[in-house]
């Protein structure tokens, strides 16, 4: 039989030993469904009306109140309202944000400091307007001298317009990454530890080379991780196009393509090395102390990440993203940024994939030199001697 | 001696423990080869070493002739000391895997699969993680995974521990049916009444050395024979002084004889009739337990 298509055959058992399950199917749901209050919520929750605000009497003209809070940057919506009483009925009741009495605020709680703004604003040119008017200026003459004093902004360094959103994007990266190896890491270890409480492996390995078991687990393992990394994805991409949350598409698309190739790097590196860990000992709890090493490694990009989403260019995470167990979580952060170059990916990723090939060597031998081993916690320089 | 499966000379040891030392005999086509010894003899490390898993620091294990590799191996059917299946597994996506991992195509995997649930009384169970099912059953699944590749060889480590008679029964029958159908067929086990129902030859191990190897007439040969004889007004001690005549027990009238090289049976039993009548005088056939529990402590 060829050596690969044993390892097929692994890679196939794993593959539906995990996907098979309730709780994949069933994770994989709740996750979506989490995903998607995320994306979607803020949209449905927000107040698309604007502020209402209640007119009782000869107030501010609406057009120039309306067009007040455009330049403030809200959206008012003036409604007039019979008398006081009603009003205060309206604003106790929520159809009303605020209404105005003369020049009187009436607020459930609190005036708004914009609208408080918008407020002052409209009433002032109001007064102005018709103070000017009874000592008989054109009130023309007064919009167009207005609209010449309007502030100008110059820039020299302006916010990119969808930072926010590049950086909403690199953060679900993040975290849904993290998520990812953390996951199906430990999944790849404590398979390891099943075969060898269960036994199993002394069947497995009276017939097929430790390195094709390690091998079939991992790539079954890995697929069942990529799958649900593509699921996620797909809605996630799918569900904030389609709500306007993303209009970043071609970004969005590009650093989710990125996001499935640093997973299948970073999870290559460090399945292996979970897979040594778990060959280490031979019951499910003793499990946690040998894989620590490698869930620091996760954790310790994932705070760096969590720290620099906000300015990724900067210091720290731009210089850890291209260090080989670091770039899987880190380099799609600058993707989605735009602050990684060709260059930049294409050295982290010969790095990567230089570091895997060492490391899954060593891991490899730890791997095969320990697996048969039953009973005590294997040491890792008996592991490598025996392999 | 072209198929049979040969342990030569094999060694290994743990430390300052010998694990094995000169592990050596041979298992033929068609031959049931009980291997029996005390806890630690070396019995498991043997087929361990055997199948692969454990690496030998000196010897050989030959099937046709040819040292015993992967490839060699994957046509071995294997059933270690300790039962290993994957517990969350259903039985017969589980013994459909191994038969693949053992080279056959899927169809004849699912057709052997089938077939060895059915013969070993497990087929109604084949859809239920093996987890679910009672340690019996289990192990009758577990001897399924040794057969349903079709092995050259099987290697049995305990197979008959923990089952029912009933089960004793089914396995005994379908290991029969294996050696008679040529297959070398090597099974431990401390049931020696059953080793020596059932098994043409047999290898005791002590302190991991074959020490004594043959079928159980040829270690019976071997042994030192014993006489009973029942002859009531026989005092104590009436047959010492008899060449090679060695008394073990007497009581009652009831005297147990061990004879050594050079004893004759007619003069005892002529010393006998001299003390009165005699109402028995036999040869005692020594069972396996007897002849294991001699060699072991010898």
């Amino acid at each position: 039989m060829r050596p690969l298509r044993t390892v097929t055959l692994v890679a196939r058992r794993e593959f539906d030993a995990r996907v098979r399950t309730k709780s994949f199917v069933i994770g994989l749901l709740v996750t979506v469904l989490l995903l998607g209050a995320i994306t979607v919520g803020p949209v449905l929750l927000a107040d698309d009306d604007g502020q209402r605000i209640g007119l009782v009497g000869n107030g501010p003209d609406p057009v120039l109140l309306t067009e007040t809070a455009e330049q403030a940057g809200i959206e008012l919506v003036p409604v007039e309202v019979a008398d006081e009483r009603t009003a205060r009925r309206q604003v106790v009741d929520g159809e009303l944000d605020a209404a105005l009495v003369g020049t009187r605020v009436v607020v459930e709680n609190e005036l708004d400091p914009v609208l408080r703004g918008v407020l002052e604003g409209a009433l002032t040119q109001s007064a102005v307007a018709a103070a000017l008017a009874d000592r008989g200026v054109d009130p023309q003459v007064l919009s167009t001298a207005a609209e010449g004093a309007a502030l100008q902004v110059t820039a020299l360094d302006p916010p990119e317009p969808q930072a926010a959103e590049r950086t909403g994007i690199a953060f679900i990266v993040v975290v849904v990454m993290y998520f990812q190896l953390l996951t199906f890491g430990i999944a790849v270890a404590m398979g390891v530890v099943e075969e060898k409480t269960s036994r199993v492996v002394e069947v497995l390995l009276s017939t097929i080379r430790p390195w094709q078991l390690l091998l079939g687990k991992v790539l079954g393992i890995g697929a069942a991780g990529l799958v649900q990394l593509v699921v996620l994805g797909a809605v996630g991409l799918g569900v904030g196009t389609a709500t306007g949350v993303i209009t970043l598409t071609g970004t969005a698309v590009s650093v989710f393509l990125a996001s499935l190739g640093w997973f299948l790097l970073g999870f290559l590196f460090y399945a292996v090395l979970y897979a040594a860990a778990g060959a280490l000992v031979s019951r499910q709890e003793e499990l946690n102390a040998v894989t620590t090493p490698m869930t620091l490694l996760i954790l310790a990009p994932f705070f760096v990440a969590i720290y620099s989403v906000q300015s990724p260019g900067g210091g720290l995470a731009e210089t850890l993203a291209w260090v080989p167990p670091f770039s899987p979580i880190l380099m799609p952060i600058q993707q989605a940024s735009g602050e990684a170059g060709l260059g930049l990916t294409v050295l982290a990723v010969a790095l990567m994939l230089a570091a895997t090939a060492v490391f899954t060597w060593l891991g490899g031998r730890v791997y095969a030199g320990a697996v048969l081993r039953s009973g005590a916690r294997v040491r890792v320089k008996d592991a490598l001697r025996a392999s | 001696m072209t198929d049979s499966f040969e342990i030569d000379r094999v060694s290994k040891r743990y430390g300052d423990v010998v694990a094995l030392a000169d592990m050596t005999f041979d298992v033929r086509a068609g031959e049931l080869f009980g291997f029996v010894g005390s806890n630690g003899a070396g019995k498991t490390t043997t087929m361990r070493i055997a199948l692969g898993v454990l690496g030998a620091d000196a010897g050989e294990v030959r099937w046709r002739g040819a040292p015993v590799d992967l490839d060699t191996r994957r046509r071995i059917g294997y059933m270690p000391e300790e039962r290993g299946l994957y517990p969350k597994m259903p039985v017969r996506d589980q013994l459909v895997y191994l038969a693949r991992l053992h080279g056959l195509r899927a169809t004849a995997a699912r057709a052997a699969t089938d077939y060895w649930t059915e013969r070993l009384g497990v087929a109604q169970r084949r859809g239920d993680a093996v987890e679910k099912l009672s340690l019996g059953n289990q192990q009758r699944v577990q001897l399924a995974a040794a057969l349903v590749h079709d092995p050259e060889v099987l290697v049995l480590d305990e197979p008959f521990s923990g089952l029912d008679p009933v089960a004793v029964e089914v396995m005994s029958g379908v290991l029969r049916e294996k050696a008679a159908a040529g297959v070398p067929v090597i099974f431990s086990s401390h049931q020696l009444d059953l080793v020596e129902r059932l098994c043409d030859r047999v290898g005791i191990v002590a302190a991991g050395r074959m020490v004594a190897v043959g079928t159980v007439d040829e270690l019976r040969q071997g042994g030192r024979s014993q006489l009973a004889v029942h002859a009531p007004a026989a005092p104590a001690g009436w047959a010492a002084g008899l060449p090679g005549v060695r008394e073990v027990s007497h009581e009652d009238g009831r005297t147990v004889l061990e004879l050594g090289d050079g004893a004759d049976d007619q003069a005892v039993l002529a010393a006998a009739t001299a003390t009165g009548p005699v109402h028995e005088f036999a040869r005692r056939r020594p069972s396996l337990t007897d002849l294991f529990r001699e060699v072991v402590t010898a």
